[in-house]
């Protein structure tokens, strides 16, 4: 494998509140090839949107701050990179999609304005080449009537179609790196399907990697080439997305992969994981996981574990294969 | 229905939808007491416009042989002590009135907007500074604080205005920093950040534009409240000096022959009242066809 474009590594990023420091994410290290597709996984509260943020740069300070880690894009250091550098790289090599399509959009500006926006901030053209790029995005991303359509406001349109517009904005610099923030958590599911599948086709056409957030696996399934897994603000396991869905190694992936319904069998209930994701302020000894999983062992409860690598590119932080 | 164009204007340019702002002027149709309270706006600047046209007399030539006249078929408001015709000093009189509310108001508009948007959105000690100053501004009564400013600028008609700005700026400040307040959470602000947006690029890109609705309705409901004090100032003769035809000035020249010639001080303040009303009317017609909790789906 060549050099990848991002490389993640042990990044620690904490929230300064009036109850104390909180480490939202830690130890967090992952990295993504040219062209890939890196799927996060965990539940609420589990420090995937953090993380994706903090690669972004836009951990609000205050109250947050990375404390430490390495964040390398196309062998650069971002964490090292003045505001107005990361400006540059905002939106033009690095794009982000977020997960509401209702408010992420502004009311009062035309969607056309606002893809043309991110076009002049990045690329030297006039007002009328912008807006024309603006409708060609628009058509890209498979809005019908795109010359028409680019004068009407976010309220005007449905959230499947503003997310599309989402996608246009984010893709109309050609960055080489999309981070998709649950992009299809609020719509529908047939439109899911659609979202999704033009996100990875337009994906496709630019060569550009994706960073995929979600907490559906099924999505993960369809889309991702690698998974990493985050359980309170750690990642629990990293592995290729065949491999975690042929192999799951860590109890709480076990978990999550049996909490989805299937189709095939007639069960009543679903599969839960009992218990909740601990509050950040009272992170449970050892292992993150151990008072919700059942394979706990005495040194679970006492010790953190480390990555143990259990095949070729599967890692998982569990002392079950220590 | 011009006079509430009159109004509306500032909409246009603001980026409420094209498309929306045909809807908002129906429902400011609809309002007949807006409607009202437009044709009363518009009727006063018709008159300032066109003062110079309609207006029967000089405003500022005395007619010693037609002193304190009341009405008549000559002068139809009556004369003042200088025998000066009452209605043409009331027409000339709306020039400087309505010119006192709208200036006075771009002033509060203005700085008022710009110290909500740094103060709303950069928070911390700018936002710490910047609202003191407005508690310790809110904390004088209105025009105690115009007089004061006055007392430091010197009387005359533009300095009056700018003190009667200056004591509405905290208003201004004060709504439009909540509105930032919440703005500034909302993900589209975070997706601007995210296309690599500048900090001021946000402030006046995208905030400025979600917070024009509340700023153009206060800006109308605030002007009949500015004329008013504009009024008083020159009532207490540190706005608009004589010969100036003001209307708080004409009415403050009746005050010592109220008993002889009533009519001197009460047409001016019939003037001023309509005004206020008018403007008051008006600006609730515009919050209301521009509240988006009323707006029709």
């Amino acid at each position: 494998m060549d050099k990848p474009l991002l490389e993640v590594r042990n990044l620690k990023t904490c929230f300064y509140t009036e109850d104390g420091v909180v480490p939202a994410i830690e130890d967090v290290s992952f990295s993504l090839g040219k062209g890939e597709t890196i799927g996060i996984v965990g539940e609420s509260g589990s420090g995937k949107s953090v993380t994706a943020l903090s690669v972004m740069r836009l951990i609000p300070y205050p109250p947050g701050k990375i404390e430490c880690g390495e964040i390398i894009f196309k062998g650069e250091n971002l964490l090292a990179k003045r505001m107005d550098e990361m400006r540059r790289i905002r939106g033009n090599d690095i794009a982000m999609i977020f997960q509401e399509p209702m408010t992420s959009l502004n009311p009062v500006l035309t969607v056309g304005q606002q893809i043309a926006e991110a076009i002049q901030l990045h690329q030297q053209l006039g007002r009328e080449d912008a807006r024309d790029k603006a409708v060609s995005m628009l058509k890209s991303v498979g809005i019908p009537s795109p010359q028409r359509r680019v004068d009407d406001y976010p309220h005007q349109m449905s959230g499947g179609m503003r997310q599309r517009v989402m996608i246009a904005m984010a893709l109309s610099c050609n960055p080489e790196l999309l981070i998709a923030d649950e992009p299809t958590t609020a719509l529908d599911v047939t439109v899911q399907a659609q979202i999704l599948e033009l996100m990875m086709a337009l994906k496709d056409d630019l060569g550009a990697s994706v960073m995929l957030i979600t907490h559906d696996l099924g999505v993960i399934a369809e889309t991702a080439d690698r998974v990493i897994v985050m359980y309170a603000g750690k990642v629990m396991e990293n592995a290729g997305v065949k491999e975690l869905f042929r192999r799951p190694a860590h109890p709480y992936t076990v978990g999550l992969l049996g909490s989805i319904p299937n189709l095939d069998e007639d069960r009543a209930r679903l599969q839960s994981i009992d218990g909740i994701v601990p509050s950040p302020f009272d992170m449970p000894k050892g292992c993150r996981f151990h008072p919700r999983c059942s394979l706990a062992m005495d040194i679970c409860r006492n010790e953190e574990p480390g990555f143990v690598s259990i095949a070729d590119g599967h890692d998982v932080r569990c002392w079950k294969y220590a | 229905m011009g006079g509430v164009d009159e109004n509306k204007a500032p909409s246009a340019g603001a980026p409420a939808a094209r498309s929306q702002i045909r809807a908002i002027w129906r429902r400011l149709l609809r309002n007949r007491m807006a409607v009202m309270g437009g044709c009363v706006v518009l009727f006063f600047v018709v008159v300032a416009v066109f003062a110079p046209l309609i207006a029967p007399y000089d405003p500022n030539k005395p007619n010693f042989m037609a002193r304190l006249k009341g009405p008549m078929s000559d002068h139809w408001l009556g004369t003042d002590t200088l025998g000066r015709d009452m209605l043409s000093r009331i027409m000339y009189g709306s020039r400087y009135s309505l010119l006192a509310g709208i200036v006075s108001v771009t002033i509060a508009a203005f700085v008022g907007t710009l110290l909500g948007l740094l103060s709303g959105y950069y928070g911390g000690w700018v936002d710490m500074t910047i609202m003191r100053i407005m508690d310790m501004l809110l904390a004088f009564p209105g025009i105690l604080l115009a007089i004061a400013i006055i007392s430091v600028l010197g009387r005359g008609l533009f300095n009056a205005m700018v003190s009667v700005g200056l004591y509405s700026v905290p208003s201004f400040a004060r709504v439009v920093r909540s509105r930032v307040l919440s703005l500034r959470e909302q993900e589209f602000v975070e997706a601007a950040r995210a296309i690599g947006d500048s900090d001021g690029r946000i402030l006046f890109g995208h905030i400025l534009p979600n917070i024009m609705t509340p700023v153009i309705i206060m800006s109308t409901m605030r002007l009949g409240t500015t004329i008013l004090a504009a009024a008083s100032l020159s009532f207490l003769g540190l706005g608009a000096q004589p010969p100036m035809p003001e209307w708080g000035a004409i009415l403050s020249g009746g005050r010592d022959v109220l008993r002889v010639a009533p009519h001197i001080a009460a047409f001016p303040g019939l003037a001023i009242l309509m005004t206020v009303v008018g403007f008051n009317l008006l600006g609730d017609g515009v919050r209301d066809a521009l509240d988006p909790k009323l707006k029709d789906k």
